[in-house]
């Protein structure tokens, strides 16, 4: 049987629509809450930069925040009419179901992958030159340890 | 997160002496392990990358939840003591707690990179930021692309 999805792990907490411009998350805020993207187009940006658009239902938003207890790390804004599942106690909603926890902990592990491939790519394209090597190092680094000084790496 | 080991109590330990080889890249144990006590070192292509000592430190979790082969070679440097857990994604499924260490852990590794890459970003000659390195590397830390393979699958 295949594992059911974050979207049907989520059906029955409230649905929130937005319209294009909306913004869901503000950086800097309080996080704790966790949403699931049912359908739409959302943009994540950081000091107004935009990271990457979120289109794929199912997409999880805020899993930092309830993971690490900080505050949200970047704005979330629709730039199409949208519509999310809003989890406002997304760590108690993670611990009583372990299915989702799985999903978040297998995205987050995907994302690291994702991460390191390129870092690996990049890291051996520019072999040459010693500035750029040396900062794809560093973050291959902490990809696999989490923190830039191991004092045990060599 | 000695708690991990209080939660993982019920699991077989395994002894590995000095020299011992726990995980081999190309290889797929399928199983979770805990480090009770010792050394181990993270091996790739022949470079030590880490050397793991922490009590409560966990290995082979990219492996188990992406359902891959381990990427690297984890060898034992002083005789060791691991805790196994066999079928980790049904021993997750009953422990939630377990799971939300597994998580946090990786969600710390994903923020301690995404602020080493702020930082990283400002140091930067121009030139390179024109070619854009950086943001893909944010992008990919952004979005989960649906992958295919692994325990679950989002359809």
């Amino acid at each position: 049987m295949a594992a059911p999805t974050l979207a049907e792990l989520a059906w029955s907490q409230p649905l929130r629509t937005l319209e294009a411009g909306d913004v869901l998350i503000t950086e800097g805020s309080p996080g704790g809450m966790l949403y699931v993207l049912e359908s739409g187009r959302l943009v994540v940006e950081r000091d107004g930069v935009a990271l990457a658009t979120l289109t794929e239902p199912g997409a999880l938003i805020g899993e930092m925040s309830v993971l690490l207890g900080t505050d949200n790390s970047a704005d979330v804004r629709a730039i199409g009419p949208s519509k999310v599942r809003e989890i406002r106690d997304g760590m108690a909603f993670l611990q009583s179901q372990p299915a989702a926890l799985l999903q978040v902990a297998t995205g987050l592990a995907t994302r690291l992958d994702n991460t390191s491939a390129i870092v690996v790519r990049l890291q051996s394209e520019h072999r040459d030159r010693p500035e750029q090597h040396s900062i794809f190092t560093r973050l291959a680094a902490s990809l696999l340890y989490g923190g830039p000084g191991d004092p045990n790496a060599p | 997160m000695s708690t991990l080991l209080t939660l993982t109590k019920t699991q077989p330990q395994r002894i590995l002496v000095e020299g011992e080889t726990l995980t081999r890249p190309g290889e797929h144990s399928g199983e979770l392990y805990i480090l009770e006590f010792g050394r181990l070192a993270v091996v790739r292509e022949g470079v030590t990358i880490a050397t793991i000592t922490e009590p409560g430190s966990i290995i082979g979790e990219m492996s188990v939840l992406l359902g891959v082969d381990h990427s690297a070679t984890v060898r034992a440097e002083t005789e060791s003591t691991i805790r196994v857990i066999a079928d980790p994604i049904a021993f997750m499924e009953r422990s939630p707690l377990v799971a939300l260490h597994v998580a946090t852990l990786a969600c710390a590794r994903l923020n301690a990179t995404s602020a080493l890459l702020v930082e990283l970003r400002k140091q930067m000659d121009v030139k390179a930021k024109e070619q854009g390195l950086l943001s893909r590397i944010f992008a990919a830390m952004v979005i989960q692309e649906p992958k295919k393979g692994g325990w679950a699958t989002h359809e």
